[in-house]
């Protein structure tokens, strides 16, 4: 079997046209050093990812540091370049939009950050952090914009009056909540959550999840929900999908990846999370070694230096990540 | 003073906190952040003690090492007893005898407590120099031993690796490895495993877990993560705003937690197994500015059981079975007026 690296991802969308596709997606970033300052290497960040978002969905991606997720999340929403590959949204090519379409498409698509701390401007007032896309759009005159301020500001749990405030005047939950009202505060259609609630304490935390829970409900949102805590994408997510090493190993519906984990990577993830429960007899999976580095990824599949039942084959030639059945993907040799 | 009774024999006895208090004294005013807790813990047990930001548990753990730094100051009237000897009491040349060799300490982020400069190997070879009377060359073959018995492949090589070169996971080994250097009888863990990703996570917990085995060390866990105490501990303590709410065996906490912000740290933590289509129970508001404190519990602004005597005065841990609680529900004689 030759890795057929083209695999289309296409799970059948059952409500119509997907929101988001994405096309073997390649992110490379290159290493410059010596002399010249020429590029000695790369780093593997991205390495053929395919995947469909659907309208109204949340779709998870989970994986450890390095696996590639928050870069993923960034080339959709061309704050980086990509290396190739293709994303489309609403059937718009979004690395060809240019001017105005490229604007509106920047509407139409938001991010939530992961530390709502570095990335709200420490000098600009609240309102005007969250007024700032709708002055870049030119939407509506100066009072329109307050009002719109002040609504985004109710519906996600502010009061309205602290929009004068600076950002080091919240705490970690109400500056994560200032961080959505900026993203949602345009309307979008499509919101990327970077580790939205990992930098929050574990009240706050299923606070803000249930927040956006509500939120994606009142607007009709299509989420890309990016973190590495696999229970907290579960509470969140329709379908998930499992990146190791650049490569998206595995996608299924939510509650089909718990029952039935096919690729050992994910095993061994949901094995490793500690549950509160000090009678849970589990059979962990503990992985040995680290992530290898990305900049030489192992050839063949890329999990096999970790891998628990690495076979002769894994060594040598890249599993296809095809479906198993009922949307169910995988890129295993052992499955 | 309430401290626990039914473990209260000597012997078995290596750690006891009685009433230790830790103020900052800032600008904004006194902070009080750790305020009159009661801790104890037994030979080779492991104790865990969790709490969100903020509650007082890594000021607790340096408050034990007496590296509190300025504007915090221990209160006098704290005690710190190891093995019945209050390390509050002791010259600062006595406390440098006991930091490293009987009590050591993990911090979370390992390349902010590891030197730069110096070699991994030389590091932990200072440790054993500083407080073993050993030769170089001991010291060296000591080292290697440590860096074998924490998994760090091919220590020979290692021992000369710059803290840089090593990933998180490696990083948290060598400081594993320094803890041990001096077979402490106490090693105080802070958030050892919280900078890492869960699959290192759960080498480096396994590898706790058979080192404290296999030596006998107690182990004070401080994370503000209820699954790792779940698998690690044997007693735990909850901290919130400063004070110790609820204390019990692993078990009890979490099969019948009493005080309501254990309930609702518990139940606010996705699981695995939860029902997805039911919202996350959310505890309301936020962790009280500590400089500016409620009177009554501290927890009372944000309970959802609250009572007027709540919000007038603070209830004190009291034992009710298996679990020591702070909170006026388990007080018959407030509980039954109502």
């Amino acid at each position: 079997m030759v890795a057929a690296a083209s695999a289309s991802a296409s799970t059948p969308a059952a409500d119509g046209a997907p929101l988001v596709s994405v096309r073997n997606l390649v992110k490379h970033f290159p290493i410059r050093g010596g002399l010249f300052y020429r590029t000695v290497g790369e780093v593997h960040a991205v390495d053929d990812v395919s995947l469909d978002i659907r309208r109204g969905e949340t779709l998870g991606l989970v994986g450890e540091s390095g696996c590639g997720k928050t870069t993923t999340g960034r080339v959709i929403l061309r704050l980086i370049p990509a290396t190739s590959g293709s994303v489309s949204f609403e059937g718009r090519d979004v690395f060809s939009l240019r001017g105005e379409e490229l604007k509106r498409l920047r509407r139409d698509m938001q991010i939530i950050f992961q530390d709502p701390y570095s990335s709200l401007d420490p000098r600009m007032p609240v309102g005007d952090i969250i007024a700032e896309g709708l002055v870049v759009h030119r939407i509506g005159s100066r009072s329109d914009r307050e009002q719109a301020v002040r609504e985004m500001m109710a519906r996600v749990g502010l009061r309205p009056q602290y929009a004068r405030r600076y950002p080091h005047e919240f705490s970690g939950g109400q500056r994560q909540r200032i961080g959505i009202a900026r993203a949602l505060v345009l309307h979008p259609k499509f919101v990327i959550c970077d580790e939205p609630v990992s930098a929050l304490d574990v009240s706050i935390q299923s606070q803000i999840l249930n927040l956006l829970r509500d939120l994606q409900q009142q607007f009709g949102l299509t989420y890309l929900f990016i973190a590495h805590n696999l229970a907290v994408v579960r509470y969140i997510s329709d379908r998930i999908g499992v990146m190791y090493l650049g490569k998206l190993v595995e996608l299924a519906e939510t509650d089909e990846l718990f029952r039935r984990p096919l690729h050992p990577y994910t095993q061994a993830l949901l094995s490793a999370i500690p549950q509160p429960d000090p009678t849970l007899k589990r059979q962990r999976i503990v992985l040995s070694g680290e992530v290898p580095s990305p900049i030489h990824p192992p050839p063949g599949c890329r999990f096999h230096t970790r891998c628990p039942i690495a076979m002769d084959i894994c060594r040598h030639v890249e599993p296809v990540y095809r479906d198993v059945g009922g949307g169910h993907m995988v890129a295993c040799h052992a499955v | 003073m309430g401290v626990d009774n039914h473990t209260a024999n000597g012997r078995d006895e290596l750690l006891r906190i009685s009433n230790l208090r830790t103020y900052f004294y800032t600008s904004d005013g006194v902070i009080p952040a750790v305020d009159g807790i009661d801790l104890v813990i037994q030979r080779g047990k492991t104790v865990g003690l969790v709490g969100e930001s903020g509650c007082g548990k890594s000021v607790t753990a340096l408050s034990i090492m007496q590296l509190v730094p300025p504007p915090g100051r221990i209160l006098p009237g704290s005690r710190i007893l190891l093995e019945g000897v209050d390390l509050l009491s002791l010259r600062p040349e006595q406390m440098y005898d006991i930091r490293g060799a009987r009590i050591a300490m993990i911090f979370q982020e390992p390349m902010t407590s590891l030197n730069p400069v110096f070699t991994v190997g030389d590091q932990i070879a200072e440790a054993i120099l500083t407080h073993k009377r050993v030769g170089r060359g001991q010291a060296r073959e000591e080292t290697i031993e440590l860096l074998r018995q924490v998994g760090i492949p091919q220590p020979e090589q290692r021992y000369h690796a710059y803290p840089h070169e090593l990933s998180g996971g490696m990083r948290q080994r060598v400081m594993i490895a320094m803890a041990l250097s001096c077979q402490p009888e106490l090693i105080i863990a802070d958030e050892p495993t919280t900078a890492l990703d869960v699959t290192i996570q759960a080498q480096i917990l396994e590898l706790l877990r058979s080192l404290a085995e296999k030596h006998s060390t107690a182990l004070l866990l401080i994370t503000h993560d209820l699954g790792v105490i779940a698998e690690m501990a044997q007693e735990v303590a909850v901290m919130y705003a400063g004070k110790i709410v609820e204390q019990a065996d692993v078990v009890t906490l979490f099969r019948e937690p009493k005080h309501p912000y254990t309930r609702g740290l518990l139940a606010s933590i996705p699981l695995l197994t939860s029902d997805r289509s039911v919202p996350l129970t959310m505890i309301k508001g936020t962790v009280p500015n500590l400089a500016r404190l409620p009177p009554g519990c501290r927890f009372a602004p944000r309970c959802p059981h609250v009572m007027p005597i709540c919000r007038e005065k603070e209830p004190e841990l009291a034992t009710h079975g298996a679990t020591r609680v702070a909170c006026w529900l388990y007080e018959p004689a407030v509980v039954g007026g109502e």
